[in-house]
């Protein structure tokens, strides 16, 4: 009793969040610090809680592809998306081939827009500015690609019940090639500033570890666990749409640390390139959407993907209304706050912002 | 001793501007007091604890080491500017130099030792 | 010994100048990391944006003040005015130029050409912490407390490898005055290079340069500020003039340090292989060793900003280990080879 209330007494507590500059959505750390160090956190939320798993309820099943895409302005392509998938299988559809590389596309190039800002706000966090402007003006090619084909820069509302509501004709796919070749070149001279640059890797390396252990027990998920050598990709291990197809090998990095982390979403934002030429390529022709969609019937569905920051899960029952039972969903968020607490404590004050962004945090998908 | 009236001058220009500066600004600024607007600043929540308490002791030990370095910088200081001439005559000078920045890393490589610091 | 009336005119002149060039230097930090980073900056207020640090200054003046009701009102108080003060200050030991001569009169383009310049410097330099520490601990905030506790052990620490690397450049000049040190500096050295610090004193040179940036609060030592861990670090709780005494004063330390470079590396106002004063006539070479001085200290407050937007910060513990562990044992061997040198030759 005695040494630990010691312990207590040399600490402070210092907050960080709700409004602070490091944080982009508002969430509330109290960390224990002696002196630079952090000794423990404890993290409070709830400050982004819209009541969305009750909202879905009072709405029929198309209106709900439009809510769920609001969760989140980042993963906006993967909610609707996974509760699709999960409808389809309540509903028996299966979308026609087409379709099936269509979602690809569309879940890629938000995946690699998603990764981009994500190591951006690394940069920023590290106190590099230019490295921070530059990595998003690069990302704002991707930007220009989704306003091109889909018609908005965050929300594509890309997916329907039973296909896609967008279709590339050639015209398109020319200039969806044209762009994707002309944002490698920008993209190898930024990335390549995160991969090797030496004070980057000084602030970066050996930060916030997550051993593979602690990753497996607190059931990490996307990037965090590929970053700590755990393959978790939902695309690999349980393929759904196109990616069976499509020829890709999962990135795996071993050092754990926030450099592993970003050096996976750096090498995540190539591959996804690269699957979004190879859908380009195979592209088969025929409709985008099964033309008579069923009624859904009563029944469960369960749905996951791999969302930019992990293994989104869906679950859906139905009790043959128009409108939908219940919709639960988990996010990748919410297993990365768990690891916080196995990453922070040992770090210094000034790890704790890019600790927490490495998990790639997205407060209002989990708080919903 | 030529140039210090210059110096008290310079010293009086600088001390009346921030002086100025600062009626200016209380002279200028308007002044609408607001429970809100004078609480601290800690991220928008309640105090946790307050502010001035106990720190860690690891910034008071920086500050002695540079103490003891920045006093042994000074005593080299008379030496450093007339060392030419030392030099010319002998190497007395250098030898005394010499023991005396090796006592100083002596004493750096004792602290780094100790861990002094090592903000783990 | 000058008459009074010329010294005034110099003070208020080189004053008026450092400030106006230190505001200045907030419009071409702006623009410039606008540049590297594909924006445009500021440009609405007057000529591509010029009138941008009026503007700013204007806004400053006319803010409340507040004192937050948990602060210490005195220490709250006298923390920018310790800062702004020294940092202001600094600049009366250093050249801006030659001689320029009127009637007859030599004038030495320098408030104070005192004979102990060089501890002048470092004094005030050392001041600034004060300004830090006293402010961020009146400010009774956590952030301003870390932040200003911070800085205290940043700048103290390299105060120590700052003062052993200019005490290697005294060793190589034999002399506290800058104005010597200066003019010391004209001809070439070894046949070929221009008698410049910079050669003399390579390894001082970078070391110097480090310390400096890290005595700027500058990235990648801008710890005392890091906004994405203690927010605003010291100055957090200010606004208003206050707050604008502490940006200020930054601005100005940093044409100081630029200047100080410039004076003691980069040959002061003499040109490389050229001696201006045999074919200039007496008034305008005051006027051009004045303009080559700027323009050598116009090229260091560039670095200082092409440094900041090119470099990620350090973390606090890196600085303090490149402090101690690095750059105080390469300065003291710095001092020691210099002192073997100079004993070897002469």
């Amino acid at each position: 009793m005695k040494p630990k209330e010691k312990e207590i007494k040399k600490s402070y507590r210092a907050p960080i969040g709700p409004i602070h500059i490091a944080l982009e959505e508002p969430v509330y750390f109290k960390l224990d610090l002696q002196g630079e160090t952090v000794k423990g956190v404890d993290i409070l939320s709830g400050f982004v809680h819209r009541g969305m798993e009750a909202l879905v309820l009072r709405r029929n099943y198309l209106q709900n592809m439009i809510i769920t895409e609001r969760t989140c302005s980042l993963c906006s392509n993967n909610h609707p998306f996974t509760y699709i998938l999960a409808v389809e299988k309540i509903a028996d559809i299966t979308p026609p081939p087409r379709a099936q590389y269509l979602r690809v596309i569309a879940d890629e190039i938000k995946r690699a827009a998603s990764h981009l800002i994500n190591i951006s706000l690394q940069a920023h966090l590290i106190g590099f500015h230019s490295l921070m402007t530059q990595t998003m003006e690069t990302r704002e090619i991707l930007q220009d690609i989704k306003e091109t084909i889909w018609g908005n820069r965050m929300d594509l509302s890309a997916n329907t019940i039973g296909g896609v509501k967008y279709d590339l004709d050639q015209e398109r796919q020319k200039y969806l090639i044209k762009k994707l070749t002309q944002i490698r070149k920008p993209l190898k001279r930024v990335l390549n500033i995160f991969k090797t640059n030496s004070m980057v890797r000084l602030r970066t390396e050996g930060v916030g570890v997550i051993p593979k252990e602690d990753g497996l027990r607190l059931g990490i998920v996307g990037p965090c666990a590929r970053g700590s050598g755990i393959n978790n990709d939902i695309r690999d291990i349980n393929p759904y749409a196109a990616y069976p197809d499509l020829d890709f090998e999962v990135v795996l990095e071993h050092g754990c640390d926030v450099r592993s982390r970003t050096l996976v979403r750096v090498r995540e934002v190539y591959q996804a390139i690269n699957l979004v030429e190879q859908c380009l390529k195979k592209l088969p022709d025929g409709p985008v959407r099964t033309p008579n969609l069923p009624r859904i019937n009563e029944g469960e569905g369960v749905a996951r993907t791999e969302a930019p920051r992990g293994e989104l899960f869906y679950y859906v029952k139905s009790n043959g209304s128009d409108k939908p039972e219940r919709i639960k969903w988990r996010v990748p968020t919410y297993m990365h706050w768990e690891a916080l607490t196995v990453a922070m404590p040992g770090n210094k004050l000034a790890d704790t912002a890019v600790i927490f962004n490495s998990i790639d945090p997205c407060i209002s998908c989990t708080e919903r | 001793m030529s140039g210090f009236e210059a110096i008290v001058i310079y010293l009086g220009m600088s001390l009346l501007v921030v002086f100025l500066m600062l009626a200016a600004s209380a002279a200028l600024g308007p002044f609408r007091p607001a429970p809100g607007k004078a609480t601290t600043y800690e991220c928008g929540v309640p105090l946790l604890d307050p502010g001035q308490k106990r720190y860690d002791v690891k910034y008071y030990l920086v500050a002695v080491l540079f103490l003891v370095f920045d006093l042994e910088t000074i005593l080299i200081y008379p030496l450093a500017v007339n060392y030419t001439k030392f030099a010319a005559s002998g190497w007395l000078i250098f030898f005394e130099i010499f023991i005396f920045v090796a006592v100083l890393l002596i004493g750096l490589l004792y602290a780094i030792k100790k861990r002094a610091i090592d903000w783990e | 010994m000058e008459d009074l009336g010329i010294t005034v005119i110099k003070v208020v002149f080189i004053w008026t100048w450092v400030l106006l060039i230190a505001t200045l230097m907030t419009w071409v930090e702006r623009r410039g990391s606008a540049m590297m980073q594909d924006r445009l900056g500021p440009n609405r207020a007057g000529p591509f944006g010029l009138l941008q640090p009026v503007a700013d200054g204007i806004k400053l003046f006319t803010k409340e003040d507040i004192v937050p009701e948990k602060a210490q009102k005195i220490l709250f108080s006298l923390g920018p005015v310790l800062f702004a003060l020294p940092a202001f200050s600094a600049y009366a030991v250093v050249p801006f130029g030659d001689k320029l001569v009127l009637d007859g009169k030599e004038i030495i383009l320098q408030v104070a050409d005192v004979n102990i310049g060089f501890l002048y410097i470092v004094a005030l330099g050392g001041l600034a912490v004060y300004g830090m520490v006293v402010g961020g601990w009146g400010s009774n905030n956590k952030y301003s407390i870390l932040g200003g506790l911070r800085s205290t052990a940043q700048l103290i620490s390299y105060e120590v490898p700052f003062g052993i690397v200019l005490l290697a450049v005294v060793m190589v000049f034999g002399t506290f005055s800058l104005r010597e040190i200066s003019l010391a500096q004209q001809g070439t050295f070894l046949g070929f290079l221009p008698n410049w610090g910079v050669f003399k004193q390579p390894l001082g040179f970078i070391l110097f340069m480090t310390a400096a940036y890290a005595e700027a609060n500058r990235v990648p030592f801008d710890l005392p500020e890091a906004e994405s861990e203690i927010v605003a670090g010291y100055h957090t709780e200010y606004g208003s003039m206050r707050l604008g005494l502490y940006l200020f004063g930054e601005y100005v330390n940093l044409y100081t340090l630029a200047a100080l470079t410039v004076t003691l590396f980069f040959g002061a106002w003499h040109l490389p292989y050229l001696d201006m004063s045999h074919f200039l006539g007496p008034i305008s070479y005051g006027i051009a060793s004045f303009l080559v001085f700027f323009l050598k200290t116009a090229f260091f407050l560039w670095l200082f900003v092409w440094i900041r937007w090119t470099v990620p910060r350090f973390r606090y513990d890196q600085v303090m280990g490149l402090g101690w562990k690095a750059l105080i044992p390469l300065s003291l061997v710095n001092l020691f080879v210099t002192a073997l040198i100079i004993q070897l030759t002469v």
